[in-house]
């Protein structure tokens, strides 16, 4: 049964589920995601869909659990978001009104998992490909309803709430307006920004930006929904053109707790860590990354924008011009 | 109490109907977790 442990030199919880050690992995005849027909021993036994949720047989948080203290009260949970019932496509390669649909289920989970008396922190993410450390294969995401806010965006919140106070202005608008035409954007439209950020920890890291100061996915609307599918698409698209294949990364939303305080800080936001440096080369957290707490790139930001930026504008290209 | 977040996603001014544009269909797998189904809604008249 999961556990939560707190470290008090860390200042962070530290998340114990043993029987994920022996989760699903890698199959290679059998997909747990694949639509598997009424009665199917898959985890969705339909005969299609368009997008599912269930609840992770094997999940990292809650249920409720007691053990030594400090333990958080954690009725908590755990899901997964399967993105199209075709195993072998990509969120890159998913149709635009597939995408804006995830958008629709991904607000309709926040605000859902949200409204727990008990869930502080709505964590939606993606795991891509073996380099990150995926399980399965199939087009699919997770969503952690965390009883406490975790550490980035604790301490991004923390950052932005101190920035508010003293200067009356939203750090994450101030960033949009400065990369939005800046060297390091890589895809700009009326409502959505893209860009390397100045400090990025990754060599290709990207961040989305609704350009309108929103605190949750739930706070978009349609129109700009409808851009950040195609933001998303824009993004992941550009990974596979520049590197040449599926591109493995880590996709991570940052938004407001839903802790029941009120976050004026907080600015909606998608964040990528692909973990290739080059083509032939991953970046690996190492002894100043895991022991310091420093990353370290071998890369520009600016030059591995202008990268994606062309990539980027490789697939509009691609795109056939409306009649 | 805590303020459900939707509610509060819609004091801020993000409108219902985009959520409601959205059809969940709740099921429940044979070992008792829950599924639930989205799909498109078929849009007004359509």
């Amino acid at each position: 049964m999961p556990e939560l442990r707190f470290d008090p030199l860390r200042r962070e919880w530290v998340a114990y589920a043993t029987e994920r050690n022996d989760r699903t992995f890698l199959p290679t005849s059998f997909c747990p995601l694949c639509p598997s027909g009424e009665g199917g021993t898959s985890e969705v036994p339909l005969d299609t869909f368009e997008v599912v949720v269930f609840e992770n047989r094997f999940p990292a948080f809650g249920p409720d659990r007691v053990h030594e203290r400090p333990v958080r009260p954690s009725s908590t949970g755990c899901e997964v978001v399967v993105y199209t019932p075709e195993h072998s496509l990509t969120l890159a390669r998913l149709p635009l009104d597939r995408v804006r649909l995830l958008v629709d289920v991904w607000a309709e989970r926040y605000s859902d998992l949200g409204s727990r008396p008990e869930v502080q922190y709505v964590y939606i993410f993606e795991n891509k490909g073996e380099e990150v450390g995926v399980t399965l294969h199939h087009p699919h995401g997770q969503i952690y309803a965390l009883p406490f806010v975790p550490p980035f965006a604790q301490s991004e919140l923390a950052a932005a709430r101190e920035h508010l106070e003293s200067s009356g202005r939203c750090l994450h608008c101030e960033q949009l307006e400065r990369e939005a035409a800046g060297p390091r954007a890589i895809a700009s439209t009326p409502e959505t920004v893209a860009f390397v950020p100045n400090a990025a920890r990754w060599p290709f890291e990207v961040h989305v930006y609704p350009r309108r100061h929103v605190a949750s996915i739930a706070d978009l609307d349609a129109a700009e929904r409808d851009a950040l599918a195609e933001a998303l698409l824009a993004v992941t698209g550009a990974y596979d053109r520049h590197f040449g294949f599926s591109t493995p990364y880590v996709m991570a939303l940052h938004q407001a707790p839903t802790d029941g305080g009120e976050w004026p800080e907080a600015h909606l936001h998608f964040e990528f860590y692909p973990p290739h440096r080059r083509p032939d080369r991953l970046k690996y957290l190492a002894g100043v990354e895991l022991g310091a707490g420093t990353f370290v790139n071998d890369t520009r930001p600016e030059d591995t924008a202008a990268h994606l930026r062309r990539a980027v504008g490789a697939g509009v290209a691609k795109r056939p011009v409306p009649a | 109490m805590k303020e459900p977040a939707q509610q509060r996603s819609e004091r801020r001014g993000a409108p219902k109907a985009r959520i409601e544009a959205v059809k969940r269909v709740d099921m429940e797998l044979a070992d008792g977790r829950y599924l639930l189904v989205y799909s498109r809604a078929a849009k007004p008249g359509a």
